[in-house]
């Protein structure tokens, strides 16, 4: 899923700084990111039901999620241009 | 350490080799000499034990010639004596020899020469050299030079003037350095490059083994066995202002002051913020060697082991790797175990420093692999190492080391953190040091400013004769650094010893005339070191601290609070106040700062 370009950064720096070589390196950036390719709608519906079939209740579901929701990595949402724009010059 | 410095081209030698022999003054010395070949061709001489500007006194108004050397000595053969001063001439005084380095069969070739017929002059053993080479029946200097050579055991950097011929300088490198200055038509020789800064940039480092015949025109390099060699001219990057006081009264205050700007540079470009560690190239491992390293070891002598201790300690903590700093000279004579596992790093401001050097030479002949942490770019030891952390901290000329020693403490934290982060050290303890390393120039900034704190404080040790360091572990690094420099500038007896030594001998000197300095960070060890402050005050010996901002144990007599940073590179900012003292304390005891009695910098002999 990822573009070779994108991380190009990453890859180099785990090749460096660890025992894989930079195939290896690209592929473990590839799983990483695929691993963490999910919105949080689709991470909150997808926990929900896993969790829910433990058996735990609502209440206790939503504040586990909520604890999940600060820790976990997730892809930005599509920002426009006017909003980048924003972002950088306020 | 003795100095050579040569001339050949279309200007006048002599001013030249005298400018030049003011640029190695640094270095520490304790007589002078100059031969110039005059127009007539005629070897004219001038040399004297004390200071340059006395041989200034003894040269003629004009000393017209353009070809010459010129030597500062620190002695090792012979007493400190005008007639124990460099150039050597032979009993014709045609040849005339400067050398550094030691001849170890001098006896044997002065007594040959002594049952020929030679009187001698001198003590040295350079004088030999002179006699040796006019005795060659070889026609062409350089071959007369390596004939000589072959003859001689032991270290040299030495230059070779013939009054018969004197259109070449002969110049040889065995473990002690020499440098080509390449100018337009005309050539420089030096044993630094501080004293050809001035007039070219472009400079070839001889080899160890390797002669030169240099003319005005240019140089041809070949070994002693008579074989060319080839070398490629470097750039120093050194300015000449660099070599300058400016506006400071000492180099050691100009070097102190320096040291912000000094770490910027060492850490400048190495800060990978983007993954929380740090990137040294220059020390060409990659992660799976990095990864197999069970040990390492540092090798060093005077303040560049005692950064090697703060450097162990650093790699313990941050790496987990055993690490352990030793002073060069024991290892090198102890014949060593050399293992595979074991990284070993060699640790000079200079590059130059004998006993490191020859550690190296030692580890690298057993098959070991090391690591140069230096401060000279293009060095014996940079290059014999051949990958390493260049610290650019600039030219250090005050005999005593203060901005290379906490450069390459910071070198030591560059490299702790890389290995640390190949290893176990998690991402957010690699970006706290990072951020901590990144603020250090800020914070040395206002540890200086606050100057003033230090002389009152100094005022208070000028009287006495000796004076205790304390510190207990990284702290004990900081303790022995603290006690070198005021041994060095203010010849007071200073003593460091780990606070929990104190009690099994040490603690019997301690009197109300005899104060210690306690290195106190506000770490996990404060309480025990509070108790260590106890034990000092229960035997009314008066106590000072450097320490963090906080109130003091109660008793001390005085304190100085250092920023805080990350604890393991807390060392680094504890120290500077502790130059600070030894400066001022010489300042008050009105020693000679930068040219400490029978010091040297840049130990080139054994």
């Amino acid at each position: 899923m990822s573009e070779p370009d994108e991380f190009d950064d990453l890859v180099t720096y785990l090749a460096r700084t660890s025992r894989l070589n930079r195939p290896e390196a690209a592929r473990l950036v590839d799983e990483v990111l695929s691993f963490l390719d999910e919105r949080p709608q689709e991470f909150v519906c997808r926990r929900h039901r896993l969790l829910q079939g433990e058996g735990l209740p609502n209440g206790e579901i939503f504040a586990r999620l909520a604890a999940e929701l600060r820790r976990w990595r997730f892809r930005a949402p599509a920002y426009t241009e006017r909003q980048i724009r924003r972002m950088i010059y306020g | 350490m003795c100095g050579i410095v040569g001339y050949i081209g279309k200007r006048d030698a002599a001013p030249i080799l005298m400018e030049g022999l003011h640029r190695l003054e640094y270095r520490g010395y304790d007589s002078a000499g100059i031969a110039v070949v005059d127009r007539a061709g005629g070897l004219r001489l001038a040399k004297c034990k004390g200071r340059v500007r006395e041989l200034e006194k003894l040269l003629p108004q004009r000393l017209r010639g353009s070809a010459g050397i010129a030597h500062t000595r620190w002695a090792t053969h012979g007493e400190p004596s005008d007639r124990n001063a460099h150039p050597h001439c032979d009993a014709g005084s045609r040849i005339a020899v400067i050398h550094n380095g030691i001849i170890e069969n001098a006896s044997a070739l002065r007594a040959r020469l002594e049952a020929a017929g030679v009187c001698f002059r001198s003590d040295t053993d350079t004088e030999i050299l002179a006699h040796l080479i006019a005795a060659m029946p070889e026609a062409a200097l350089d071959a007369a030079v390596r004939a000589a050579l072959r003859m001689v055991t032991g270290t040299y950097g030495l230059a070779v003037l013939d009054a018969a011929r004197p259109d070449a300088i002969v110049v040889a490198r065995n473990g002690s350095p020499v440098v080509l200055g390449i100018g337009e038509r005309e050539m420089f020789l030096a044993s630094d490059p501080a004293a050809l800064v001035r007039h070219t940039r472009n400079v070839v480092y001889l080899d160890d083994g390797e002669m030169a015949l240099v003319r005005a025109d240019g140089f041809e390099t070949s070994t002693l066995d008579g074989g060319a060699t080839v070398k490629t001219p470097s750039t120093i990057s050194w300015t000449n202002e660099a070599f300058d006081k400016g506006d400071f009264p000492h180099f050691m205050k100009k070097e102190i002051a320096e040291q912000p700007e000094a770490v910027r540079r060492t850490l400048s470009g190495r800060l990978e913020l983007r993954f929380q560690t740090t990137h040294l190239g220059g020390i060409e491992l990659a992660a799976h060697e990095l990864l197999e390293i069970r040990r390492i070891k540092i090798l060093g002598c005077g303040s560049a082991y005692i950064a090697g201790c703060v450097g162990a300690h650093l790699i313990e903590q941050l790496a987990r790797v055993p690490a352990h700093a030793e002073p060069a000279s024991e290892f090198r004579y102890r014949n060593p175990v050399v293992e595979r596992d074991t990284l070993y790093i060699a640790v000079s401001q200079s590059g130059e420093t004998f006993d490191t050097l020859a550690a190296v030479q030692e580890i690298k002949r057993k098959g070991g692999r090391v690591l140069g942490i230096v401060n000279v770019v293009g060095s014996t030891i940079g290059r014999e190492c051949g990958r390493g952390i260049y610290l650019h901290a600039g030219p250090e000329v005050a005999v005593v080391s203060t901005k290379t020693f906490t450069c390459t403490s910071v070198a030591f934290a560059l490299f702790a953190i890389q290995l640390g982060r190949i290893r176990d050290l998690s991402t957010a303890h690699g970006g706290r040091l990072l951020d901590a390393l990144a603020a250090l120039p800020e914070q040395i900034e206002r540890i200086i400013a606050r100057e003033a704190e230090i002389v009152r404080l100094a005022e208070k040790f000028i009287g006495g004769e000796h004076v205790f360091f304390v510190g207990r572990s990284a702290g004990h690094a900081v303790a022995m650094e603290g006690a070198l420099k005021l041994k060095e500038v203010s010849y007071l007896h200073a003593e460091a010893c780990s606070a929990a030594e104190l009690k099994h001998g040490p603690l019997a000197l301690i009197t109300p005339e005899t104060p210690t300095i306690v290195v106190l960070p506000r770490d996990d060890l404060f309480h025990k070191n509070v108790s260590t402050i106890e034990e000092i005050r229960a035997r009314q010996g008066p106590v000072f601290v450097v320490t963090h901002p906080g109130e003091p144990p109660a008793g001390v007599e005085g304190a100085f609070d250092v920023p805080t940073s990350e604890p393991e590179l807390d060392p680094l900012l504890l120290n500077i106040p502790l130059q600070l003292l030894a400066y001022h304390v010489a300042l008050q005891r009105s020693c000679d700062i930068d040219k400490p009695r029978n010091l040297a910098k840049s130990v080139t002999v054994e």
